[in-house]
Formats: structure tokens, sequence, C-alpha cells
């Protein structure tokens, strides 16, 4: 086990390795002159803009460069934003808008995890009646149409049905709950799915005629055995997506106004400030890596018939 | 112990039996089923109603979206409808029209018809979705074959999933919008980069489930070329799957059009399309809702009918579906 | 029972919500001693000498005080300079500082008293490259030794300048030479002292920008790199603290009552919101949850036949700020270039833009109040005579034209005249090849060297302005005829100034340009041969001549009689052609108009100081009635 680790984790540090060197090499290729407005033209001599873009690190030796890089890193630098925020710690920028994305990605995630399952129930007990049409009139749409619409249109009908405030705002705890349930509703769908198919598939199983014939009340048996049973592949997922919660969502933080992760990897391209990139996408890499980790030696424990280190490839 | 022997040779007499005479043609005859993969798949596909229904209506937008362009273009000053604004007779006053018996959904912030737009709209979308479906389920499709039959690229292929997977979508993206043009090309490629490893990741595992079937030693064994192989053993098991993609990355495609027109990432604003009109309509949603309603709604058709179709689809090519 | 579950979790949901929004209705009421506003682009650093964008304009005006400030009539009144004086020829002024202004940190705690030294130390962090980027250019030579200062600092910190040519180090014995040097002297804890290189009867006019403010150097220093990146690395003197800062989502400034001018701010509080979903603003008004709302285009088209809300929509003022077309004479296209150099076709495409319909995209009502004929703004130079400049003979008679300029007979007589003149008659176009012209990294067209003349036009990917870009097709290739014209539609997606204005990637384009100071040379200065906005890069030697000779006049009405003749020169040589101003967007808004401070350019129209604001939002008619009454009053005063 402590060898598959071992290896398992020099893997990830290459993979990782790799997929910095390579975004940090694409953005040397973006347009340096990107950095000035007309003012800055009129106000600055060449001299000085040569100074300006030395000091960003967006012009020298790539490979020096990265390798300054990676030195700071390993001491646990995670350098300074130089064109988003001017002179700020990037640590600091993380520390504060990290906790809004995963603040309202975990609950979310527990939120969808609850109903998902529920719905996923309801429609498997309810196959071929309206629960079920229900359920998969919700996840088709939920799917199929572009969310940015939907989560648009439930925007401004719940708040002007509710007369809540449209945007969040952390003094006024009424205006957190839109996103959450916002943010949930395409994992909902998701597990509702997984569920139905799980269960209507395991109805054929024996221990299921066993324990039914026994006596067991469909209630129990959902608890009991089909449950555990249908978490368990779903288990591999967890921490991956828990992880990435952090990366924040998109459509959602620009929607409610949310200060979190969402837009910072976006904006850091377009405006091309390269530290802060480079230190985005080994965050995001490193967790989805790691996520991945995580959730391999989860399924090991949960599910006692899974072995990591099959000799067989497959 | 007295146990009880019936006396066979009694019991049994000649005249129960018949003898059959020896017919060469029928003792040729071999137990057979006459269970046909694709016709068992259609059939429980085409099962339900709906499906039916759907499809058509599927068929039918394509095709209406097809052809009203080509119409459009026959008749000289329609194709400018949806192009060039009514300037010179009415100026301002075609603006933002509420749909009416002559702009059936209405005009736009410039007097552009809105029904022209969105048939337009539809035809580039899909047009985009087809493309990027196409080099993505050829590339990947290739691929995956590749990889799951051939065992020495397995590590490689493997560790080239996760990096490429690694490396968040939106970098890709915006970097290629920035170094490149934004265009529908820009568009396809950042798209079809990652989608291609994900459907050759899927392929390879169905391919590793059946690669160890006899008859595939057999053909080894034959010394059959790794291409023929390929193209005519492991291809039909997946090309159930390939439809399935197919289907399926249409509405993915126009979701993923529509999220990038929001953050400014799309194609160019003069190019119509479903995630442009979308994106422009919900800037004005609350004065004039029909601007964004209308194409919610034919696009909404558009990605449910393929999504449900996809689907469908692919329940009825699992073969523990043919009863 | 799952099922019972799944919709007992629902319900509660449901009635969470209505819960809460019961208990919320109540607490939506709106205070006048609130300001509520929105804010769409990021500041990236509060340093306050570099504010290139409103947002932070907005916050600094507020919260740093400069030597004077504009009074809601736009005249200069004292700030923290009680009184100052001018030489005889405008070369030296002298600012005499109130005695009670101090300095306080985030939390209201007075740190220090504000003194004359704080404006040369100001000066001295503006003058230094390292420390921050700043608008410069407009002041480097007008203080004296400021340019050298300025320059040996670049030069030596310049890598890549041979030892030889450097200054002599160490950095610190250059930068001890500001004081003897430089024209920004203290002469005793409250006086200061500048002293210019040459008269500047406006200099006033330089003082209400951002470049001006004073800077604690104790405090700073200690900072380091760190100064303005949060609101506890800043000090205070102005009469609002920034309290808080949280970066992509709001800046919250509160009343400093222990500010001098206390019993003139009536805002107690201001918060200023990221919000950058453009439709959400006018829904959140109307619910009470913002201020004002500027209105777009549609917006206004739908809201003025609101039966509940149409009253409440007004117009803006104007700013200082004027848009005009300029077309390449170095273009690569070289059917264009031909054209572009003869003065008839310059003439026929100015009569044949219709300014109106392109503006009515953005206003819909009163377009033709928006547009504007010249190149410097109304209402903003005037002379020792209360004259505005734009007054003056040749402009006022271009400012007549009004929307009159539109005339597609005359520009078709003007187009024939041209093609005469460059046309063999044949179609050929004088002195244009066939080919590919290249324009950009990714855009190309085959021209064949005939009619029709192949037009570039250039524009951004916003969906305004391709609407825009659609209507000017169909605008110019109606008046000419598509035989003779056929616009080519180019659009840019990175930068404006850097992907098509520098590298002359256009035929025709526009852009907007601010106004930096109160005198026309701010505008015309740059519009010479191979000036900072000559995007068109033509080369009129007569202008330069007027403009050279204006810039000497130390009267007021002498400079501006020579500005004026050269700003006609440029209009009617068809070299610009004036679009419209900007500002004059509609809105909605609960703050009493012409309270605020008002100006031209600089911090001050930024201020809230003196802004009163009403629970109801403000109705056209009060509108016009407060207008009215101001009009009268600013009329008074002039006179008087």
């Amino acid at each position: 086990m402590a060898k598959y680790i071992f290896k398992r984790t020099l893997q990830s540090l290459l993979s990782v390795f790799i997929v910095v060197f390579v975004v940090f090499l694409l953005l040397r290729l973006m347009p340096t002159d990107g950095y000035f407005t007309r003012d800055d033209y009129q106000n600055m001599s060449e001299a000085e803009r040569q100074m300006y873009l030395v000091e960003i690190g967006a012009v020298g030796n790539p490979i020096k460069l990265f390798g300054e890089f990676m030195g700071k890193l390993f001491r646990g630098d995670l350098g300074e934003s130089y064109v988003l925020q001017p002179h700020r710690a990037i640590a600091d920028i993380l520390a504060e808008k990290i906790p809004y994305s995963l603040a309202f990605g975990t609950v979310s995630m527990v939120l969808s995890l609850i109903l998902g399952l529920l719905m996923g129930m309801a429609m498997a007990k309810g196959k071929g009646k309206w629960p079920d049409a229900l359920g998969t009139g919700y996840v088709v749409i939920v799917r199929a149409v572009p969310s940015l619409i939907y989560l648009f249109l439930l925007q401004i009908a719940i708040t002007g049905l509710f007369h809540i405030p449209m945007m969040f705002s952390e003094r006024n705890p009424v205006t957190w709950i839109l996103p959450t349930v916002s943010l949930s509703l395409s994992s909902i769908a998701w597990y509702a799915i997984w569920l139905r198919r799980f269960m209507v598939d395991e109805e054929n199983r024996d221990y299921v005629k066993f324990a039914r014939s026994k006596g067991m009340t469909d209630w129990k048996l959902m608890k009991r055995h089909v449950l555990r049973n249908a978490l368990v592949p779903l288990a591999q997922y967890f921490p991956l997506q828990m992880l990435l919660t952090i990366s924040g969502s998109l459509v959602i933080e620009s929607l409610y106004s949310i200060p979190g992760m969402g837009g910072l990897l976006v904006e850091a391209i377009q405006e091309m400030d390269n530290s802060l990139v480079q230190v985005l996408v080994i965050l995001y890499s490193a967790l989805g890596v790691l996520g991945v980790f995580l959730g391999d030696i989860l399924m090991v424990l949960l599910d006692p018939r899974i072995r990591l280190t099959d000799k067989k490839e497959g | 112990m007295n146990v009880c022997k019936p006396n066979l040779k009694a019991a049994l007499s000649e005249s129960l039996f018949e003898r059959i005479p020896f017919d060469p043609e029928k003792s040729e005859l071999t137990g057979y089923s006459n269970y046909s993969y694709w016709q068992s798949t259609f059939r429980t596909f085409f099962k339900k109603r709906s499906s039916v229904l759907l499809l058509t209506i599927m068929c039918a937008f394509v095709l209406m979206s097809l052809l009203y362009p080509m119409i459009c273009e026959m008749i000289p000053g329609w194709e400018t409808s949806y192009r060039n604004p009514n300037f010179a007779e009415t100026g301002s006053a075609t603006w933002n029209l509420a749909p009416c018996a002559e702009h059936l959904f209405g005009t736009d912030n410039i007097g552009r018809d809105m029904w022209s737009r969105t048939w337009y709209g539809t035809r580039t979308s899909l047009l985009l979705g087809f493309v990027i479906a196409f080099f993505d389920v050829t590339l990947g499709t290739i691929a995956g074959a590749l990889w799951g039959y051939v065992r020495r690229i397995d590590r490689f292929m493997t560790e080239l999933y996760n990096i490429v997977t690694n490396i968040p979508q939106t970098v890709y993206l915006v970097l290629f919008t920035y170094i490149l043009r934004p265009s529908f090309w820009t568009i396809v490629l950042a798209m079809c980069l990652t989608g291609w490893l994900s459907i050759a990741r899927f392929v390879r595992n169905r391919v590793v489930a059946i690669r160890e079937n006899e008859y595939n030693i057999a053909s080894q064994c034959l010394g059959t070329p790794l291409f023929r192989i390929l193209i005519k053993n492991i291809v039909p098991y997946i090309v159930s799957i390939i439809i399935m993609e197919v289907a399926l990355t249409i509405p993915y495609s126009i979701g993923s059009e529509v999220f990038l027109s929001y953050i400014n990432l799309g194609l160019p604003l003069d190019v119509v399309s479903l995630g442009n009109l979308v994106s422009v309509g919900k800037n004005s949603f609350e004065v004039y809702p029909f601007q964004l309603i209308y194409p919610t709604i034919i696009l909404s058709f558009v990605t449910v009918s393929f999504y449900i179709v996809g689907n469908r689809f692919a329940d009825a090519s699992d073969p523990r579906n043919h009863i | 029972m799952k099922k019972s579950i799944f919709r007992a979790v629902c319900l509660a949901l449901v009635l969470l919500l209505t819960v809460a929004a019961l208990t919320g209705c109540g607490a939506s009421s709106v205070s006048t001693t609130e300001y509520l506003g929105t804010y769409s682009t990021d500041v990236t650093s509060l340093i306050p000498f570099y504010l290139p964008d409103t947002t932070g304009k907005k916050v600094i005006s507020n919260v740093i005080d400069g030597l004077i400030e504009t009074d809601r009539f736009g005249s200069f009144v004292p700030s923290l300079a009680e009184s100052w004086e001018h030489n005889a020829d405008y070369s030296v002024w002298t600012f005499h500082l109130r005695k009670d202004a101090k300095w306080y940190d985030s939390k209201g705690k007075e740190v220090a008293p504000v003194t004359a030294q704080d404006f040369v130390d100001g000066m001295r962090f503006v003058a230094d490259h390292k420390k921050t980027k700043s608008d410069m250019s407009i002041i480097k030579s007008v203080i004296v030794g400021l340019e050298d200062y300025y320059d040996t600092l670049v030069d030596f910190d310049d890598p890549n300048l041979a030892a030889s040519k450097k200054p002599e180090g160490p950095r610190e014995t250059i930068e001890a030479t500001f004081d003897d040097t430089v024209g920004v002297k203290a002469l005793d804890d409250y006086t200061v002292e500048y002293t210019l290189t040459a008269p500047v009867p406006y200099f006033e006019s330089f003082l209400v920008t951002e470049i001006f403010l004073p800077n604690h150097k104790e405090f700073s220093d200690a900072c380091g790199t760190k100064f303005g990146t949060a609101p506890d690395q800043l000090l205070y003197c102005g009469a609002y603290i920034l309290q808080s800062w949280q970066r992509n989502k709001e800046f919250v400034l509160v009343k400093n009552d222990n500010y001098y001018d206390a019993d003139k701010v009536s805002v107690k509080k201001i918060v200023l919101q990221k919000i950058t979903d453009g439709a959400a603003t006018v829904e959140m008004f109307k619910r009470g949850e913002l201020t004002g709302t500027s209105l777009t285009g549609d917006q206004v088209e739908y809201y003025k036949q609101d039966a509940e809300w149409g009253k409440y929509v007004t117009l803006r003022d104007k700013s200082s700020v004027n848009y005009w077309f300029f077309m390449n004479f170095e273009s690569p296209n070289t059917e264009f270039n031909t054209f572009a150099q003869n003065e008839n076709f310059r003439l026929a495409l100015y009569h044949a833009l219709d300014r109106v319909t392109i503006a009515q995209l953005y206003n819909p009502y009163d377009t033709e109040e928006m547009l504007t004929n010249v190149i410097c703004p109304e209402d903003v130079c005037y002379d020792e005579n209360g004259v505005d400049y734009t007054d003056y003979a040749p402009l006022k008679e271009i400012k007549e034209r009004g929307a009159g300029t539109y005339d597609p007979a005359l520009a078709k007589e003007y187009f024939d005249k041209a093609l005469a003149e460059v046309t063999d008659g044949n179609g050929n176009i004088n002195g244009a090849q066939a080919g590919e012209v290249k324009m950009g990294r990714t855009f190309s067209f085959q021209t064949d060297g005939k009619l029709p003349l192949q037009l570039v036009y250039i524009h951004g990917s916003s969906s305004d302005e391709v609407s825009m870009a659609q209507i000017i097709k169909m605008n110019l290739e109606e008046v000419f005829g598509s035989e003779n014209v056929e616009i080519v539609l180019s659009q840019f997606t990175g930068d404006k100034y850097n992907d098509v204005i520098a590298p002359g990637n256009f035929d025709l384009g526009y852009d907007n340009y601010s106004f930096k100071y109160a005198d026309p040379l701010s505008q015309l200065g740059r519009l010479v041969t191979d000036g900072a906005v000559n995007d068109g890069h033509y080369s009129l030697p007569e202008f330069d001549d007027l403009v050279a000779q204006g810039s000497e006049k130390l009267v007021v009405s002498e400079r501006y009689a020579l500005f004026a003749q050269a700003e006609a020169l440029l209009i009617n040589g068809g070299y610009i052609i004036p679009w419209e101003s900007g500002g004059g967007t509609y809105g909605m808004t609960r703050e009493v108009p012409f309270t605020a401070p008002r100006g031209g350019f600089g911090l001050s129209r930024f201020k809230y100081k003196g802004m009163q604001l009403s629970e109801e939002p403000i109705s056209a008619e009060q509108y016009d009635q407060l207008e009215q009454e101001f009009y009268a009053e600013l009329n008074r005063k002039n006179a008087g």
C-alpha cells in the first residue's frame, strides 16, 4: 500500500509539473503590448515600459523565470499578483476568495446529495408513473438547457416573487439561499438519475428478493442495503468534487455578485497576470490530481473487494 | 433393498417410435435465432411513441434551420432581414418591435427580423455542434480503439489523459481566443482538444472489455493486421457509442457556446448564433422579454430533443434491453 | 415515506424563503443619508496618484482632498488651501493652507496634521516612476525641473542603458536633488509654492487632478509596496474615510465627523457595489436597493412609456468627453489612401453620416441634443468676459449647423467632385493598386484598384458597437450608392489603441477623448502633426501654426480666438468629424440634481460632498425646474 501511494504521488507530481510548464509557455505567447493603454504610451518612455515588463515577468528567459517561480513555490511563497491586484500577495487574494466558493460549494453538494437521492428513490419507486415522469422532466431540462438560461430566469422570478435582494450580500443571510440552491440544481439531476438507474438494476438482485421475502420493509431495505451499495461508486467522486468546489462556478458567482474564485482565472488570463494564472493552474491541477487519488483510496476503504495493486493492468 | 425397476423393454414398444428418413438438406440446418443487433436496437428505440415524436421534432428543426436560410437567399430582400437593419425607409421605427404578423418573433434592437435570426442562429449552432461532434468522435474513436487494443500505449495515453484534463478548460479557451481571433474554428479547436480524450477513454474501456474475447485472439493468431481487427471486430461494438456521443455532443456544445458568449469569449457578435442571441437577449430581458424567450424556446427544443434521443438510443443499444 | 420526506424538504425551503422575505420586507426602506451606488470596472490599486478609471476617482476624490475643488457651479473654491495667489505672469503660484486639516487612518483615528510638506511629498511620489504609473505627461513640462528629475531617475534605473550614459548614483543622492531643483516648495508649514516653466493662466484646473494630491511621506514609506492595496494602507484627509474594501465586491465609505467641513456633508455613508450585469441595476433601483441607475437606449424607450416609472426618467448632463470620427491618412488600403487625401471626399463623408440615427442606439430621445459639432466641449472653457470658448465666431457657426450636417444631396455633390478628381472616369482609382491589403494579424481583403471604393470601418466586439457598424454601413452605402462605396466591417477584439490605432489598421473609426484641463490646448495641442491623439496621422501646417501662436498668448480671449480659428480649420477641412458628447445618458435617481460638485474634469465632479438625497425618485418635472433655477443662478454669478 505504501509503495503504491509513493508511486502514485510521484506520478501525480510529474503530471502537475508538466501542466504548469505547458501553461507557463503558453502564457509567454501572449503579446506584451496588451499591458499598456493609450495613456501609458504617452506617459511612459520605451525604457520605462521595458522595465515594467521585466518587473512583472513578462519578458526574459522563460527557463530561468520558470526556475525562479518553482523555487519560490517550494519555499511556500506564492508570489505577488502584478496586474490584477498589484503588490498584493497571492496567498492573501486566495485566502479572501476561497472561503466563499468553498462554503457555497460544500453546502450545495450536501444539499444536492440529499435532494438528489430522495428524488432518485421517488423516481425508482414510482417508475412509469408521475413521479418518474416529473423527475425525468426536471433532469432533462437541467441537463439539456444551458444553465445560464434557467439560472437567470430563476433569479429574476424568485427574487421578484419573494422580494429578496438580487445580489449576494454577506450581511443579509436571506441572499445566501438562492445561490446555493441554484448551484445544486445540476447535481441533483445527476444524483437522481444515478440512483434511479442503480435501484432499478438492483431490483432484480438476489439479496433484495431475499430481504423482501424475509419481510423487510422497502424503506429499511433502501437504507441498509441498496443505498450503501449505491453510494460506493459515487464515493469515488466525492473528494474530487469537494476539492473542485474551490474553483467556484463562474455563472452563479457573476449572476449573484459573489466575490469567489469563479471568475478569477478568466480575468487573470485576460489581464495577462502571469503569476496569478500560474498559481491558479497549479492549484486546480493539484486539487484535481489529489481528488482522484483520495477518491481511489476512499473506494478501497469502502469496498473490500477492490484492490488497487491488482497485477492485471486490465 | 427392494427397488422397483420398471420393465423398460416391455413398456417401450416399437410402435411408439417412427423412423425418419435421411434428408441431406435438413441435416445441414443448425439452430439459429433471428436476432439482429441493429434491428433489435431500432425496435426497442421506436417502441416508445415519444421517441418517434422527438426524433421527428429534431429532424424538423434541423431541416428548418438548413432550408430556411436557403429559401431566404433565393428571395431578394429576405436575406438582408437577418443581417441588415431596415435603415432607409423606416429607420428606428422598426427597432424592438413586439411579435406581429410581419415579424413572427419581433425585431431586435436595430430592426432585424428575429424569426430569421433565430433560424440562422440555429443553423450556425447546429453546424458548430456537428463539426465538434465529428472531430471529437472520429479522433476519439480511433484513438480509443488503439488505446484499448494496443497495450503498450496504455500507460502513455493514461498519463496524457490525466495531464490534458487537468488543465482547466477555461485556460485553453481564453488562450486560444487571444492568440487566434475568436471565430468559429477557434472555438471548435478549443472544445475538441479535451473532448476527444474523454470519448477515447470511454471507447477504450469498452474495447478493453471485449479485447480478451476468443475471436480476437483467433484473429491475431491468424495474422490479421491490427487495422483490420479494429475495423472488423472491435468497431461494430462501439458504433452505438458513436451515435450516442454525436447526439449528446450537440446540447453540450450549444451549452458551452452560450456560456462562452456570456464571458465574451464566444463567436463574434456579427455571426448569428443561438449563443449570441441568448447573450444579447438576456440584457434586454426586462424590457423586451421576447428577444430572449423565443430563441430560448427554439434552443431548448433542439437541445432537449437531441438529449432525449441520444439517451434513448444509448439505452436501446444496450443489448440487455433487447427484450 | 421517502416521497413525503422529499416533499417535506421542499416545503421547508419554500417556507424559509417566504419567512425570510416577510422579515426582509420591512427592512428595505430608502434612506436619505446612505448613497447606494455601483461600479463595473474594478480598481487594481488605490494609489491616489494613478486613477485610470472612474471607480478609483470616485473613491479617492471623497477620501483625500486637494488644494482646491469645484463647487456645485463648477467654480474653483478653497479645499485644503484657504486662499491663493499668483504672480503677474502666471508662472509662480502660492497657496495658503488651512490650519485645521488632519490625516486620519481607516479607523477614524487622527494621525497627523496636513502640512505644506505633504504637497511637496505628493509631487515627489508621483515623480518617481518606480512608485507609481501616472498621467505625468500633462505636467512634466509644466513644473520647473520636474522633467529632468523624472528622466534622470528613469535613466538611472534603466538596465539597458550603457554605464557611461547613466547618471551618477546612488539613487538616494538623485532623490535628494528634488528639494532643490523641482519647482514645488514648502515655504513654511502652511504655504506651498509652485514654480512653472512658462505662464499657465489655467493652472488651477491642474490642481483638481489626482497628481496634485498630498502625501504623508512617513506613512507611505512605512507601507512600502503595499501602499494603496487595502484601506489600512492609506491615510485620509477628505470628507469620508474608506472603511472597507472588498475586492470585486464593494467599497464602503463613512463620513468623517471630524472633517473641517463636516456640516456640508449630508450623505453619511456610501456603499459602492460591483455589478457586472447591467440588466440587474434597473431592477435593483426599482426595489430601493440602489440610489440611482442609468438606462440603456432600449430601456429608455421602454420606461418612458411605463405608467409607473415613466415620469422618473431624467437626462443627465453632458460630460466633457467628446466623440469623433477620424480617418487614416496613411492607410495600407491604397484605394482609401487616395480618397482620404482629397478634401471633397472628406467633406462628402462629413455630410453623409446620419449621426442622429446612429446615436439613437444609445439615446432614442433628445438625440440631437447629444450631438456635438466641435472638438472641445461646451460649457467648460470660459474667457475673462464669461464667454464660452465654443461661442467664438468660427465655432459658433459650426455649432449652429446642429444635426443639419447630414445632407445626402450635398454629400453626393462633394463625392462626385471627388470622383472627378481621383478617378479617371472609367472606375479606376488613381494611385490604387490591385492586391491584398493586410490589416493586423488576422484581417485581410482584396482590392482591385477600381470602384467601388472599399472602406474599412473598424469597430469593437460589444453588441452596441456591432449594431452601430451595421447602421453606418447601410447609411453610407445608401448615400453614395453601393456601386461607388463598399463598407468593409472589421472587428477588433483586443485593445483598440494597441491593435488598431497605433499600427494604423483601419480606414475609418471613432473614439472618445477626455478633456484634461480647462484650456482648448489640452485637446488641440494633441491634435497637431504627430500629436498624441492625432490618430489619423494627418498633417496640416496652418493648424500647427495657429495652435502654437495661441498657446503663447496670455490673454485668454486672444488665445481662444486663435484656437477657434484652428479648430474650425480642422473641422471644415474634414480632418475630424465630431460626433457626440459623452455623458448625457438617461437614468433614474434619488439624488437631487445640481447639489453635488460640478466640473468638466479632474476629481471634484465625483465628490459626494454637498449632495442631497431624496426619498422619492426625482421626476422629470422636478429636474427641469431645478435645472432652470440652477442656470438662472449660474448666470447671475457669471454676470455679477
